[in-house]
Parts: structure tokens; sequence; C-alpha cells
């Protein structure tokens, strides 16, 4: 991304233009740090007193050299398509825990021709930012705001997952806060739907590897789409649930624990063959979260955590569910979610009342 | 008298220690086929992104994502100025990011790696890993760990259901497998250990699991059921030497036991190519039991996991204080291998430092009480320091195993007659033994006999005490016998103590 001649990308140059459906771009926004978009830039929009958020899809990444223009565009298209679809049906069926696109077209930019020129947006609701503060102690939400956020984003997961679609790439920079104190899932841009091939479903790892389940690092996909995408998004949450309330993220973690031999670029044999060293590696992670997370919750979220980040699939999910078709669905952690915030919060006035 | 440790038939059955030093013998690794290089791969786009985020804008997040992005992708290099910086105190990460950058650093060498949790006494380690099996029930390795340390402590029946719930959760791992074979040899059920390798699925693809199928099944004296399989694994040219190093050996063990000297020793030296410290030890004991000379001692010196290997060679060449040091190490890393402390028990004898070899041996008989090697230590430790009836007591007590074991008896009853003052009946056990050894054609015993022989009668002044003497050295000769060698020495020199002390008037 560095390198190349941002003069020569449309979709980098929309600073100060004014869409047709009135959204003025007023500045650029810098690439977010764990954006997994490679195809993407990001802008602040005003329409009136509406402020928004606007993403750009850089089609010109297909006419790089060593890049197959065709079937390059093919992908870029299918992929955008597939996203706004999504956020459309998202919208559609108003799924509250979504960010979704307020408004979407496209643009000519001026200075270069028709084909190339032609820049497609998409606009989302502006946010007061994301959650990867909580690496930070100086600057990280509080226990009742991350059981919030946690309880969001898991709804927001169900919610995609009833009508088929699996995100793929949950993680801190793509949940969302909203001055409403709700939080919301963000960037579909590696997302599946059941039924709905697109370019990154042959991808190992369709989101940022960072964030990514254990199995996929080591290149093991499950035929089946719910086991292997809702799978995955139920890893994340879970990863997410270790990011919110101690600030790592449990991949990272897990890799940081294990010796030289068994990382992927060393390991030559199957996942099941390593997972015995996953599993160890991840008794000493969910060790060191016990000690690192709120008493007041601890014991409700490290078997969350143990639960949805099991780095064996056929274990991933709720106890109760493991082995039915309900395995990787996450109706129990929603509910149990909101149950445990709203008990945290009322425990908490109590305790300030008393004081 | 006691008989070498050396002579000890070994197989390149498992070894079981803990999950850290297994990991750092590269025993459980699974690199890429021989002949492929490691493929280099160029740092992802959220790689380079982030980096240009941490070096624009650097903060608590930009750090740690650079730290968790290059633990994942598995390279650090680019990682550690903002390891460094979430270490140091103008950042305020929470506890677990702080900790992820600490362990980048252990990896890069830039700070001394923190104490592992599992050590210190027994029972505190012990205690360590039950927790982690309750806390996290389905962690193989830790019910691995738990079953080495309970069988360390005694504690059987507790080890095998351990051990149990292991092969339940990973009843194809390695290091589960390969364990639970070794823990049933421990526990003298070697049709279980058998049945652990030969029933795995694992063990026809994997090298390390069908060179303990061959291993076991030559400790048992049946056929391996997956020799052919090994050999055509070391052959098709697809493993890396260490991987197939001690397939390679057990392979070469059973050539050679079955005559097939020149092809028994290219598979020994394939195994030698790029050996654990199984393999070396395996080595060395074909080198005295098959007269085939393998390994330089220097090899042996320079390898960090080469404990048993060192026992063996330096006892053989007579080198036995530096064999019992070796030996200790040994039983540090397998406290309940009654070869590493029949080991130990056996030099600290001929050392004729008998405080320390029933210090040894009461360690030892606490993992394996039965054993006949550490009693007829005991037994000739005990007569040596006086206690003869307990020595005759545990002696009489003993039931040998062959006839080999029948004659060394023999003589231990004439050492503790000797030592009774009872020296024709000593001389007359003594010779039945050294006719025993020779009808056996133990030549190497016969000698040790003889030397034994000579020392007893020497120190009791017997009227033949010379003679004896004279005899033992003109059997033994320029044989290579360490042992009777060493016994003959000092009672040569105890002769001339004793003549010496004559010359001068001392009283006897």
């Amino acid at each position: 991304m560095t390198d190349r001649d941002l003069s020569r990308v449309p979709a980098a140059q929309l600073a100060n233009l004014t869409l047709h459906d009135g959204w003025v771009v007023t500045a650029a926004l810098p690439k977010k740090s764990s954006s997994g978009g490679t195809f993407s830039f990001f802008y602040e929009v005003q329409n009136g007193t509406r402020s928004g958020f606007l993403k750009a899809i850089d089609f010109t990444e297909a006419f790089e050299p060593g890049v197959e223009p065709i079937r390059a565009m093919n992908r870029l298209t299918a992929a955008f398509e597939l996203e706004r679809d999504i956020l459309l049906l998202c919208a559609e069926k108003r799924l509250s825990k979504v960010v979704i696109a307020i408004a979407h077209g496209d643009v000519q930019v001026p200075g270069f021709d028709t084909m190339s020129g032609r820049v497609f947006y998409l606009i989302f609701e502006k946010a007061d930012g994301d959650v990867r503060g909580q690496a930070d102690v100086t600057n990280r939400l509080d226990t009742l705001w991350s059981l919030r956020a946690l309880r969001d984003v898991c709804l927001g997961l169900e919610q995609i997952h009833r009508h088929q679609i699996a995100h793929q790439d949950t993680k801190p920079s793509n949940v969302l806060h909203y001055p409403d104190a709700t939080f919301r899932i963000t960037d579909f841009g590696r997302s599946a739907k059941r039924g709905r091939a697109v370019y990154h479903d042959e991808f190992d790892i369709a989101g940022d590897h960072t964030y990514a389940p254990p199995e996929l690092l080591y290149g093991s996909k499950h035929e089946e789409f719910t086991v292997r995408r809702f799978g995955c998004d139920l890893y994340m949450l879970g990863n997410l649930a270790s990011f919110m309330f101690a600030g790592v993220n449990v991949t990272a973690n897990i890799f940081s624990r294990l010796k030289e031999e068994f990382h992927p670029n060393n390991w030559h044999g199957t996942y099941e063959q390593v997972l015995p060293y996953i599993q160890q590696a991840f008794a000493e992670t969910l060790e060191d979260l016990s000690a690192a997370i709120d008493p007041d919750v601890r014991d409700q979220i490290i078997p969350i955590i143990r639960e949805l980040c099991n780095p064996d699939l056929s274990k991933r999910g709720h106890p109760r569910g493991l082995g039915t078709t309900q395995q990787y669905v996450l109706i129990r952690y929603t509910s149990q979610l909101t149950n445990q915030s709203k008990r945290y919060e009322l425990e908490r006035r109590v305790k300030r009342q008393a004081r | 008298m006691i008989p070498s440790p050396v002579s000890v038939i070994r197989n390149v059955v498992p070894r079981w220690r803990s999950l850290k030093r297994t990991i750092e013998a590269r025993e459980l690794s699974f690199p890429a086929p021989a002949g492929t290089t490691k493929e280099v791969l160029p740092h992802s786009i959220e790689f380079r992104v982030r980096m240009e985020t941490w070096r624009r804008s650097p903060s608590v997040v930009s750090a740690a994502e650079i730290v968790e992005i290059a633990t994942v992708e598995g390279d650090d290099s680019e990682a550690v100025t903002a390891a460094r910086a979430l270490m140091g105190e103008h950042f305020s990460p929470t506890p677990l990011v702080r900790d992820q950058a600490r362990r980048l650093l252990e990896r890069r060498g830039q700070i001394e790696p923190s104490v592992s949790p599992d050590v210190g006494a027994l029972q505190r380690r012990l205690n360590f890993w039950r927790h982690r099996t309750r806390a996290y029930p389905i962690d193989a390795l830790a019910w691995v760990e738990l079953a080495r340390l309970q069988i360390t402590l005694g504690l059987l029946d507790a080890a095998k259901k351990s051990m149990l719930v292991a092969r339940q959760i990973a009843p194809t791992d390695r290091h589960v497998i390969r364990s639970a074979a070794r823990m049933f040899l421990h526990l003298h059920q070697p049709d279980v250990a058998h049945d652990c390798v030969r029933k795995c699925d694992a063990s026809r693809f994997d090298p390390w699991l069908t060179a303990a199928e061959i291993a076991i099944a030559s400790q048992r004296g049946k056929s391996p059921q997956l020799f052919k399989t090994g050999v055509s694994l070391i052959e098709s040219g697809d493993w890396r030497p260490h991987q197939i190093n001690e397939l390679a050996a057990a392979v070469g063990t059973i050539l050679l036991r079955d005559g097939n000297r020149k092809r028994g020793k290219k598979m020994l030296i394939c195994g030698l190519n790029d050996p654990t410290g199984n393999t070396l030890a395996q080595a060395e004991w074909v080198t005295a039991a098959f007269n085939e000379p393998l390994l330089d001692a220097s090899r042996l010196k320079a390898s960090a996991d080469a404990n048993e290997a060192r026992t063996l060679r330096y006892y053989r060449t007579g080198l036995y204080g530096k064999s019992l040091e070796s030996a200790v190490e040994w039983i540090d890393e397998e406290p309940f291998s009654n070869r590493a402390h029949v080991a130990a028990v056996a030099a600290a004898s001929v050392m004729e430092d008998y405080a320390r070899t029933l210090e040894l041996a009461n360690e030892g008989l606490k993992f394996d009480p039965g054993s006949v090697s550490i009693l007829r230590n005991t037994v000739y430790a005990l007569a040596c320091s006086g206690a003869m009836d307990e020595a005759e007591r545990i002696l009489e007590a003993m039931e040998p195993e062959d006839r080999i074991a029948a004659h060394v008896k023999e003589a231990n009853r004439g050492l503790i007659a000797f030592r009774r003052q009872l020296i024709e009946i000593g001389i007359g056990h003594y010779h039945a033994a050294v006719a025993g050894f020779k009808r056996e054609q133990n030549f190497e015993l016969e000698c040790v006999a003889l030397a034994y022989l000579a020392r007893e009668a020497v120190r009791a002044n017997a009227p033949k005490a010379q003679e004896f003497l004279k005899n033992a050295e003109k059997k033994l000769g320029d044989s290579e016998n360490h042992m009777a060698r060493k016994v003959l020495k000092d009672t040569r020199f105890m002769l001339d103590a004793q003549r010496l002390q004559l010359s001068n008037g001392a009283p006897r």
C-alpha cells in the first residue's frame, strides 16, 4: 500500500468532491491500522447536519503489474456487490447491531477517464470510534461497557447468521460505538453468504490473520459453510471477549506461547496433529486471562472465551449445543450476556448507593 | 560382585521426559519433507499497514498490534522496537499485552526467559498440573505431565488414569502415545505398552511411533509388526534425518541382533546423522554389545542430550566418577527410569562409595522395588559396609533370573563369607562362580569374579592371596575390562600397603 503512487488512484482523490446525493467529502482518513481492506480508501462526509464515513472502492488494483485485469475486476466488483447487497439486506431486515450503509453510489473523479475514474462508494453513519483502545489501561472502556459491547456484537452476529451471512472479520477495529451507547459490527468486505460465491471464499482466511481461528492458520478448512464460517465467527467473538476484558487477542496469545516448530510456517503435519500443542497454549492463555479479567465478571466471561475460542472446531460453541445443529448458534450467549450486563449494572448501582 | 549395567540389553524404547525437554530435543516437530527449503513469505498487507501506522503514530494500540501480527505471522524481527516500547515506562498497556511483548523479546533473545511455573519440588509441580487438568480438562499434554509426576511420586493407579484421559483426548498424538507406551513398560506391562503403539493409527505414518513399535516389540521378544513399514519410511527419502533417527536405530539394532551386521550398521549410522540422546545411547550400547564402534567420544561430549550415552560410555571406559555424574543427570530427566538408577548405583559401587550406593539404591527401589540389579548392588554395598546379615537376607531372598545371575549370587555369597572371616567358604563360593562364568563363556564376568576373589583374599590376608592376585592379573591380560582392572589395581595397592606396614613393623 505504501509503494503506490496515490495521485494515480481515483479512489484516493475524493477529498472535497460533492457526490450526487448531496454528500460532500470533507476529509480523507488514514487507513485503519488493522484494516484488512486492501481495495478501499476512507473519508469523512457531510450532508447538511448529518455526518458520515465513506468507503471508496479502489478498482485500479486490477490494473497493477502482474495482475490479470479481467479476473481481478470480476473479483473486485463481485466483492463490492456482495458487501453492498449484504448491507442492503441488513438495512431491509433492520438489523440493529450492524453498521448499515446509509447511502451508496458512484462518482466520476475529475482528471480521470470515464472507465477508470468511476469510483463506487458506500456511506455509513459516523461512529464515535472503535474499541481498539482496550489494550491501553489509560484509555479503556470499563467492565460494564465491555459487557455491553460484547453483547451487542454477539447479537449482531446472531442477527446476520439468521440470514446465512458470516462476517469472518470480527475484530476490535470493526466494532464501532455510537453516541446512543450501542456497539455495532462494521466492514462486511470479507463476509460470506451461503449460496453466493465470492472470490475471498477461496482464501484460507478471509479476514485479518491476526484474529483468525487457529485451524484456518494451519490451512484446515471444513467443507460445511456453517461449521467453517459460523465457527470462525464464534471464535472471533470469543477473541473479542478476551480483547474487551484483557486487551489481548487469543490467537496472538496462543502463538506467543507456541515453540517455533509448532508455528504454521514450520509445521507440516495436519491440524489434528498440532492441536494438542495449541490446546496447551490455549489453556495457558485461559489461565492468564483468568487472572487479568475483572473478578466481578470473570466466572461468566472465562467460560465464554473457553467455549467460543476452543481451538478444536468440533468442541467450539455452547456445551449444550455440541454435536447438534445448534452448535454454532449464538442465541444462548446473547441472552447470557444480556442478563450478565443487566445484573452487573444493577449490582454496580446498588454498590454505589450503599456508599 | 557387581555386573556391568552396560551389559543389559537395550532397545530404542521411547524416553519419557518433561514436555519442555522433549520439545527441546526436537522429538515433537513436524518439519517440511527432506530436500525442501523453507519458504520465506512476504509480509501481509495488514503487517505493512500496521508498521506504517506504528511509525506514523506510535501508541499502545499500534505497538500492541505490531507485536500481535508479528507473533501470528512468525516474523518477530520487525516488532522488537514496538515490544520494547510496550515494556517501557512511557506506555501503559494491559498486563497481558506487556506479557506478550515480553515473550516476543524472549524469543528474540533480547531478555532472559522467565521462570516456568513447572519447576521446583515434585509435589509443587504435581499440584500445578493437577490444577491445569481441572481448569482445562481437554489439555492432553497436561494429563501426560501429570501422569509423569504421579509415576515419579509412586502414584501408579492415578498415573494410569491420567494417561487414559490423555489417550482418550489425543489418541494419535506422538508425545501422548510414546509416553503411554513408556509408562506401561515401567509398570512391567510390555504387552499394554506394545498395544499403545501397535493399535495407534498414526504408527504406520509417523516414524517416531513406528520406531517405538519396533523397539517395544523387540523388548518383548516379539516380531515387530511395522518393521517393513519402518524400513520403507527410512528408505523413502521423504523424512529429514532427525525425524527417522530413532527409527533407523531401532531397525539397525534388530538387523544387528539377527546377524545382518552390514545393513544393521548402515542403519545405525543413518540414525546418527542427526540423533536424539536415545539414539546416541543405543549406538553406545551397540558399540559395547556388538563390538561395532559407532561413536566418537567427542560427539558425546558435544551433545546436550546424551546423559545416558555418556553414562554408559564412561562406565565402559572405567571413568566411574564421570559415569556417576552423568547417571545422576539422567535420573533428573527420567526419575522413574530403572536403567538410570541401576547405572548410578553401579558406578557408585565400583567407586566404593557405599553410603552413596545405598542412598541411590534406596531412591531407585522406590520406583522399582523389585529391581534385581539394584538389589544386587545393595547386597554388595551392605556387605562391604559390614552389614552382612542384612546383605545375606536380601541376597537369599532374591531369585536369580538366569544362570549368570545365579553365578553372581554365588560370588556375592563368597563376598559375605570373606567379610565374616570364613575364608575357605568364601574361596569356595568364588570358585563356583568363576567356574559358572567359564561354563557360560562369559570371559568378562569371569575376570571380574577372579578380581574380587583376589581383592577379598588380600583384604582378609588369606594364605593364597598373592596367588589369587597373580592368577587374576594373568587371566585379565590385556583385555579391556576396566572394572576388573580397577579392582585389581586397588588390590595391588592394598597388598603393597600391607607389605609396607609389615616392613615398618606395624601390627597387622
